[in-house]
């Protein structure tokens, strides 16, 4: 199964990808929403997690995109944050 | 806006995986068990430091580097394991004790006719020559003063454990060549 994670803090990343590799997950690393953005369309992931603040867009930004196209609408997405707002 | 769903860091991996599954209807497949290795088992170590917050220090750094340790607060209890029979054969021993000082358990340990070796290294805040010469006379292999580098205590203890390993090898090479005399020497007639 494909993931995406995209968050800005490239220790926790690191950390997830390994555990997540560990567990049989392919893992797709990106850094800001753009490359998230590019990352989406190039792999089309089976699922993704976002961070909700990263640099040149924040993660809800990139979920918005993903909506807008047939290819990745019904992408499932994990939204992460450093801040309890479960409103989003 | 649309998340399926919502994680609030810090967070584990654990959590994450658990999201993920709920997220995607997938369960992830079990961790994969590593096979089991063929590890020699942990070198062992006796720590001899009256100073609880020295002894813990080292004890954490010996174990992060891999040995199995014995840690004792004082010479009496050092003493005691080292004429155990099935004692480490790798000894860090403060020089400053109340009851036996580590210069004092060097020269027991050395008057002791033994066949198995023990490396001794001295954990001294004495950097005078002579002190120094004096600890090494007493029998001491190696020193090493307060406060110290953590990589120099981890060269240090490697050389110790190489002529340990050395020794080692020297005594079972004896005990080979001793028995294939004795099995050259039954049949032969005595003169």
């Amino acid at each position: 199964m494909k993931i995406l994670i995209a968050d800005d803090d490239k220790a926790l990343v690191h950390m997830l990808s390994g555990k997540l590799g560990e567990r049989g997950f392919e893992v797709f690393a990106a850094y800001d929403a753009i490359q998230a953005w590019m990352a989406v369309m190039r792999y089309v992931p089976d699922a993704v997690v976002l961070d909700v603040s990263m640099p040149g867009g924040t993660g809800i930004d990139v979920l918005r995109k993903l909506k807008q196209f047939p290819k990745t609408s019904a992408i499932p997405s994990v939204v992460i944050s450093g801040l309890s707002d479960h409103s989003l | 806006m649309g998340a399926d769903d919502f994680l609030v860091k810090p967070f584990s991996p654990e959590q994450l995986l658990q999201s993920l599954e709920r997220v995607t209807g997938v369960k992830a497949p079990p961790p994969k068990v590593a096979p089991a290795t063929n590890q020699p088992p942990a070198f062992r170590i006796l720590l001899a430091d009256d100073d609880a917050a020295t002894r813990r220090a080292l004890e954490v750094l010996l174990s992060k580097w891999g040995y199995a340790v014995t840690a004792v607060s004082g010479g009496q209890q050092a003493w005691q394991i080292l004429q155990s029979d099935n004692a480490p054969q790798l000894a860090i021993i403060d020089w400053m004790m109340p009851d036996i000082e580590g210069i004092e358990i060097c020269r027991m340990l050395r008057e002791r006719a033994s066949e198995k070796y023990t490396y001794i290294l001295l954990l001294t805040a004495k950097s005078e020559k002579l002190e120094l010469v004096q600890g090494m006379n007493a029998g001491a292999d190696d020193y090493i003063v307060k406060p110290f580098d953590p990589e120099e205590l981890k060269v240090r203890l490697a050389a110790g454990r190489r002529i340990v390993g050395l020794q080692e090898d020297l005594l079972a090479t004896r005990s080979r060549l001793k028995a294939a005399l004795d099995s050259a020497t039954r049949g032969t007639p005595p003169l």
